[in-house]
C-alpha cells in the first residue's frame, strides 16, 4: 500500500492553483491515503448537501442521503477510474440517491418547500396544510452568521426555494447539477441519461421561470 | 452536425441568479455528519487519526495537532505508582516495633503460671492488676542464677532450639521452669526481655543446625532480622562476665562490649570450644544478667524508672544501630571465607541496647512504677504518667500517692492479692454492688479487704468508688 501511495502522490496533478485535482486525490485515497479524502470531501461536501438539500427539502433526509452517497464513495474508491471527472461521478451518485429516495417516499415529483405555497406540479404534500413544519428552518444554512445575515439568507432561501418548487423535476434536477455541481451539458446529459438538448432545453426553460419568479432581486 | 459549447452560451447564465443563489448557499452539513464521514474513510483505509488537514485554518491545525499528539498521560500516574510500590517495599522492610512491645508484655509482665497462653491473659489485664508481681522475684532470680550457672542449661538450651524464635524457652526441668517463671516476673523486665532477646538467635544455631552452609547464612540472617524486630532490646551489659560488679545504666550511650565477650566460655575461641555441650555465649550472658539485677535490684530499678528511661531511649538506640551495624557488617565482611558463627552472635549479643530502654520501655513502665513506690520513691515517679488518663490535674498526685499506698499495702497482704486476682475481671458497678452488700451484711473486715483488692486493682478507684466508700480508709469501715 505504501507503494502504491507513493505512486499515486507522485502523478499527481496540479491544478492551476497549485492544488491536486480530485481524481488525483481520489487515486491517492484509494491507495489509502486518508487525507487526500479529507481534502477531497472538504472541496466538495457544500455542492453535493446543496444539490440534495434542494431537491428534497427535508434536512433530515439530505443528512441521511449525504452519507449515503460519501459511503458510497469510500465503498467503491478501490474501483474508481478517472474516466470522468470526479465531481460528475460524485453527482452521478447524489442524483441515484435521489431518484431512489423519490422512489421511496412515493413521490413523483419533488415536494414543495414553500410548505403552504401552492404551485404547479405538486403532486407531494398538502398545500393546505398550515400545521406543517417548515422544511427550510430544519435546513443546515446560514450557521455561523449573524443573525441579520441568516435571516437575510433564509429569505432569500425560502424564494429560491419557492422558485425551485415551482420547476418541474427533471428542470430542477438539471439547474441544480449545472449551478451547484459545475457540471456541463454535456456532463449533465451524460449523468441523467439524456441529450445535450434536451439538458439545454431544461436549463433554458428553468432559467426562466426562475427570473420570472425573481425578479424583484436586486 | 456541429456540436457547441453549450457551456459558453451566455442563455446558460444569469449573474443576478448566480448572485443571488451563491448568497442563499450557505448550507452546510452537521459538524457531526462530517466527523463522521471522515472517521470512516480513515477508518476503511485502516489509517490512524487525522495528523493535519491542508485544508483547514491554522488554529484548527493546532487544534488537531494538540489532539493527535501521543498521549502523555500516564505519565504522572507511572510515577506515582512507582513511588507507592517503593514505600511499600520498604515499610514491608522496616523492622516493626509494635511487635516487639507486645512481646515484651506478653511474655514479662505476667501474674499467671508460666504458660504461654497465661501469660499472654495476663498480658491484658490492668496496669495496676499486672503490677501486682511477687516481691520474692529478687530471691528467685538469684535462683535462677544459682540454676543458670549449672550444666542444667542443657535442657533449657534444647528447648530453646526448638521453640519459635519468639516464644518464651521453658524448660522440662520444673526447678528451672519455676525460676524462669519467677524471672519473667521480675520488676525489671527489661532485663528480662533482655536476656530472652537472644533465644531468637538460638533458634538455628549453625553448629547444631544440619542445614547446609549457604542456608546457615540464611538462618542466621533470619535470625539477626528476627532479633532486630522482635526482640526486646537486650542488655549491653550481658555479655560481662558474672562476676563483674553490677553496671548502672547511665543516659549516657554505652559503647558497643568488646569482642570476644570477657566471659569465659564466651571468651574460648569458637575453634577451641566444642559445640554441643558449651553453652551458649549469649545464653550463658542471658542467665548472667539476671543475678546482678538481683544482686543489686536499686542499680537495675534506677535502669527503668520512667522518668529517665525516655532519656535512655533516646541514647541508647545509637549505640544499639551501630552495634547491629558492626556485626552486619562482620557477617558480611566475610564473605570471602567462612564465617564464624559464634562470633557473629557474640557480635549480635554485643549489639543490643541497655534494658529498660527503647521498646521494653512501656512493658517495663509498670512494674517499674511498683519497684519505685516499694522503695518508697516520691509517688510522681510510681505513678505512670503516661498511661493514665488525665482527668483532674490537681488531684492527679492524691490520687497517686493513694494508689501507691495502696499497692504497697496490698503486697503486704497476701489476702488482698488474693482478692485482687479473683476480682479483676468483675465489673466495677457489680464490685461495688458486692461491697455495699458486705457493707449491709456488716461484714466490716470483708468490706475492708474488697476496698484494698478494689484500689489494688484499680488505680483510679477513687473516681470510680461512689463517695459512701471512697472517703473510707480500707480497713474501716
Amino acid at each position: 500500500m505504501r507503494g502504491s501511495l507513493a505512486y499515486s502522490r507522485a502523478m499527481l496533478a496540479f491544478t492551476p492553483d497549485g492544488a491536486p485535482g480530485d481524481e488525483d486525490l481520489m487515486l491517492a485515497y484509494a491507495a489509502g491515503d486518508a487525507s487526500a479524502f479529507d481534502a477531497l470531501y472538504e472541496r466538495h461536501r457544500g455542492g453535493v448537501y446543496r444539490y440534495l438539500v434542494r431537491h428534497c427539502g427535508n434536512a433530515a433526509a439530505a443528512d441521511e442521503m449525504f452519507q449515503d452517497v460519501w459511503m458510497s464513495v469510500i465503498r467503491v474508491r478501490a474501483t474508481y477510474a478517472p474516466s470522468a471527472k470526479f465531481t460528475t461521478w460524485v453527482y452521478r451518485i447524489a442524483h441515484n440517491r435521489v431518484v431512489d429516495h423519490w422512489r421511496a417516499t412515493g413521490q413523483v415529483e419533488l415536494v414543495s418547500a414553500g410548505g403552504g405555497q401552492p404551485g404547479g406540479g405538486h403532486s407531494g404534500g398538502d398545500p393546505d396544510d398550515d400545521d406543517a413544519p417548515d422544511p427550510l428552518a430544519a435546513i443546515a444554512g446560514a450557521r455561523g452568521y449573524e443573525p441579520e445575515v441568516r435571516v437575510a439568507a433564509k429569505q432569500l432561501g425560502a424564494r429560491l426555494y419557492a422558485a425551485l418548487s415551482l420547476l418541474p423535476p427533471a428542470q430542477r434536477d438539471a439547474f441544480l447539477l449545472h449551478q451547484e455541481g459545475g457540471l456541463s451539458l454535456s456532463e449533465i446529459a451524460a449523468l441523467t441519461g439524456s441529450g445535450v438538448e434536451t439538458v439545454k432545453s431544461r436549463l433554458r426553460y428553468a432559467l426562466a421561470k426562475l427570473r420570472t419568479e425573481l425578479a424583484d432581486l436586486q | 452536425m456541429t456540436t457547441s459549447n453549450h457551456d459558453d452560451d451566455p442563455v446558460m447564465r444569469d449573474p443576478r441568479l448566480d448572485a443571488a443563489w451563491r448568497a442563499a448557499s450557505r448550507e452546510t452539513p452537521p459538524p457531526a455528519l462530517d466527523d463522521a464521514i471522515r472517521a470512516a474513510a480513515r477508518r476503511e483505509v485502516g489509517a490512524g487519526p487525522q495528523r493535519e488537514i491542508t485544508t483547514v485554518s491554522t488554529p484548527m491545525r493546532a487544534r488537531v495537532r494538540e489532539a493527535t499528539r501521543p498521549e502523555k498521560w500516564w505519565g504522572p500516574l507511572a510515577a506515582a505508582a512507582v513511588i507507592g510500590a517503593i514505600a511499600v517495599g520498604v515499610l514491608q522492610l522496616a523492622p516493626r516495633d509494635r511487635d516487639t512491645s507486645a512481646d515484651v508484655a506478653n511474655t514479662v509482665v505476667s501474674d499467671m503460671p508460666a504458660d504461654n497462653g497465661a501469660t499472654r491473659r495476663d498480658a491484658r489485664l490492668p496496669a495496676a492488676a499486672s503490677a501486682s508481681v511477687r516481691e520474692s522475684a529478687p530471691a528467685a532470680a538469684g535462683a535462677t542464677d544459682a540454676k543458670a550457672n549449672t550444666e542444667s542449661q542443657m535442657p533449657f538450651r534444647k528447648q530453646a532450639l526448638d521453640q519459635p524464635a519468639l516464644e518464651k524457652p521453658v524448660s522440662k526441668d520444673p526447678a528451672s521452669n519455676e525460676s524462669d517463671a519467677r524471672g519473667d516476673a521480675m520488676p525489671s523486665s527489661g532485663l528480662t526481655g533482655a536476656a530472652r532477646a537472644p533465644a531468637a538467635i538460638e533458634v538455628a544455631p549453625p553448629s547444631t543446625n544440619p542445614e547446609p552452609e549457604g542456608k546457615k547464612k540464611s538462618s542466621m540472617a533470619r535470625a539477626e532480622t528476627s532479633t532486630a524486630k522482635a526482640a526486646p532490646a537486650p542488655f549491653p551489659h550481658a555479655v560481662l562476665p558474672p562476676t563483674s560488679a553490677p553496671t548502672p545504666v547511665s543516659p549516657q550511650p554505652a559503647a558497643p562490649a568488646p569482642l570476644p565477650a570477657p566471659n569465659s566460655a564466651a571468651a574460648t575461641p569458637a575453634s577451641a570450644r566444642p559445640r554441643a555441650p558449651e553453652p551458649f555465649p549469649v545464653e550463658t550472658a542471658k542467665r548472667a544478667a539476671v543475678p546482678n539485677v538481683a544482686q543489686a535490684p536499686s542499680a537495675a530499678v534506677d535502669a527503668v524508672k520512667p522518668d529517665v528511661s525516655a532519656k535512655q531511649e533516646s541514647f541508647a538506640v545509637a549505640p544499639r544501630k551501630s552495634a547491629v551495624a558492626s556485626a552486619m557488617g562482620a557477617m558480611t565482611s566475610n564473605a570471602t571465607g567462612p564465617a564464624d558463627p559464634d562470633a557473629l552472635r557474640d557480635k549480635l549479643a554485643a549489639a543490643t541496647p541497655p534494658a529498660g530502654t527503647g521498646t521494653t520501655q512501656a512493658a517495663g513502665g509498670a512494674v517499674a512504677r511498683e519497684r519505685a513506690s516499694s522503695r518508697g520513691d516520691s509517688p510522681s515517679l510510681a505513678a505512670a504518667p503516661a498511661a493514665m488518663p488525665q482527668r483532674d490535674a490537681a488531684a492527679e498526685p492524691a490520687r497517686q500517692f493513694a494508689t501507691a499506698k495502696v499497692a504497697a499495702e496490698r503486697r503486704a497482704d497476701p489476702a488482698v492479692d488474693a482478692k485482687a486476682k479473683e476480682r479483676a475481671r468483675l465489673p466495677v458497678a457489680d464490685w461495688i454492688a458486692l461491697i455495699r452488700k458486705l457493707r449491709d451484711e456488716g461484714r466490716l473486715d470483708d468490706v475492708a479487704l474488697e476496698l484494698k483488692a478494689f484500689r489494688a486493682v484499680h488505680a483510679d478507684a477513687q473516681t470510680l468508688l461512689p463517695p459512701d466508700l471512697r472517703d473510707a480508709p480500707p480497713g474501716k469501715r
